[in-house]
């Protein structure tokens, strides 16, 4: 009898394990196709690789285009899609670009994006009308450098937070005037520690996010830079990833991951708990395939760059 | 009674392995689609000399490429693939700095001789030179070993800005995936015994 007892609650404890990773609860979230633009192509509003997405105060959206032609490699448009204007020129100097990745507009409308390929000038900042601020970040091993400059995020004291997808395997964090505040993360797979950093967000409590991409997780840090907490695997199930890219929070501090090799967007709570996905299902128009960049209007609105298709989708939440 | 507890053992022997293996897959795909060598960067480095072998220029810079997957040459002007370069020219003294771009390639043929690891894409380039972009210029792009590249502008339509004969390399950049596992702790110490050091 008591035998039977200890298997009974063997058996128990077994399935209260293996209940988290395959239990699908009902979406707490969830999202409608509203619109899409774009294509692959040299002209305005066609791209050659979609990568980064960033979006300012007026819901206007930038997007970075990786292997953009060698003008307009930032391009502008109004929420629903109408080019407004392009911007970055390709070569070799503070105000040009290789090869744009990630993009991040802070509050006061600040565009900061990052150049993959010229980490020499690794993060490039532009007023909303496509005018050259400065750059900052160089090339180099250490703390203010680079080797691959992939993602930018920025809080709400607009101050900004890269990437470095190369061998500096961190997080780094500098002021609105590219001033060095300090940095996160080594190469690895403990806690706290990265293997391809992708991209990095910030949420309404100073909080940040880092896709910690070939590692397929994600990594929660106070405003400090101390890890706190860590959520998703390897896997196609809810909760895991297949190269998890980029990050983005909304306005009640719910995480989105573009989860590039499942081809769709996981939203998570604030504590990484699995709440709904989309881009993976309904009209084969509607499917986004390898998304890249992934930004979030006002309205909540989710703007998502495919890297297959070279196009924008919308989605929008269902109220 | 026996059986009973074999078949739970069983059980629970089976699913936690299925179990340990799904949550501890350890993913060695490449991240990112764009960086599956379809698109390839990198800095640029090269000197000229005078005709008395003196280094004249030396040349640095950025170029980008997505010629290595490309096998279509070109139709109506356009190319499938792609080549710019950003050529930044100086006296070995530092004075007469300026930069030259090389874009708008367009691929007329390739070829990959058999036993020299070389792909060598031919075609025309536009190239900014101080009176204004010239059109159409020769150009031969060599990608050996897929670590460099050779950029050759015809002399003669560039007035030999670049030399009678122009050596122009461009290093293949690579994004480092799981090798940035393999010494964590020289990374640690910045630029100490890594692999940029050597």
């Amino acid at each position: 009898m008591r035998l039977s007892r200890s298997i009974f609650l063997c058996i128990l404890a077994f399935s209260l394990i293996l209940f988290p990773t395959y239990h699908s609860p009902a979406y707490a979230l969830e999202f409608v196709h509203l619109t899409m633009w774009g294509e692959r192509g040299v002209s305005q509003g066609q791209f050659s690789q979609a990568s980064g997405i960033g979006i300012d105060s007026e819901d206007n959206v930038y997007v970075s285009d990786f292997a953009g032609y060698t003008t307009h490699m930032i391009q502008k448009f109004t929420p629903n899609g109408t080019f407004i204007l392009g911007f970055g020129t390709f070569g070799n100097g503070p105000q040009y670009f290789t090869n744009p990745s990630g993009i991040a507009v802070s509050a006061n409308d600040t565009v900061y994006i990052a150049d993959f390929g010229n980490p020499t000038y690794a993060i490039k900042e532009f007023m909303p009308n496509g005018t050259f601020i400065r750059s900052f970040g160089s090339f180099g091993l250490g703390p203010g450098l680079f080797i691959s400059p992939g993602g930018v995020g920025v809080d709400k004291e607009n101050n900004v937070y890269v990437t470095d997808f190369g061998e500096n395997t961190n997080v780094q964090k500098f002021d609105a005037s590219g001033n060095l505040l300090m940095s996160i993360g080594s190469p690895g797979r403990g806690d706290g520690q990265f293997n391809n950093p992708s991209d990095v967000a910030v949420d309404s409590n100073g909080n940040i996010f880092v896709t910690d991409s070939s590692n397929n997780r994600v990594q929660k840090f106070d405003a400090s830079g101390n890890f706190l907490m860590k959520f998703g695997a390897f896997g196609s199930g809810n909760g895991q990833f297949s190269s998890p890219i980029d990050v983005a929070i909304d306005s009640s501090n719910n995480v989105y991951v573009s989860d590039s090799g499942n081809d769709r967007i996981q939203v998570f709570d604030n504590n990484g708990n699995y709440l709904t996905q989309f881009g993976n299902n309904g009209a084969a128009h509607e499917l986004i395939e390898n998304p890249v960049g992934i930004a979030i209007n006002s309205q909540g609105a989710v703007y998502v760059a495919d890297g297959r298709d070279a196009d924008i989708h919308v989605f929008y939440p269902i109220p | 009674m026996q059986n009973y507890v074999a078949f739970i053992f069983a059980f629970l022997l089976i699913g936690g392995l299925a179990f340990a293996a799904l949550v501890y897959h350890i993913a060695m795909a490449l991240p990112l689609d764009f960086l599956d060598r379809t698109y390839v960067f990198g800095p640029i480095t090269g000197i000229t000399e005078d005709e008395n072998d003196n280094t004249d220029w030396v040349l640095a810079g950025i170029w980008r490429s997505s010629l290595s997957n490309s096998t279509e040459t070109s139709s109506n002007n356009t190319s499938v693939g792609t080549f710019n370069a950003a050529i930044d020219m100086m006296r070995p003294d530092g004075t007469a700095r300026h930069t030259h771009t090389l874009t708008d390639f367009v691929l007329l043929n390739s070829s990959s001789p058999s036993g020299t690891n070389s792909t060598y894409f031919n075609g025309t380039s536009t190239v900014s030179l101080a009176n204004g972009p010239a059109l159409d210029i020769p150009t031969s792009i060599k990608l050996s070993n897929d670590n460099i590249v050779n950029i050759w502008i015809d002399p003669e339509s560039v007035e030999r800005h670049f030399g009678e004969s122009p050596t122009i390399f461009g290093i293949v950049a690579i994004p480092e995936f799981e090798r940035s596992l393999e010494d964590p702790v020289s990374m640690n110490n910045g630029t100490q015994n890594s692999s940029l050091s050597h």
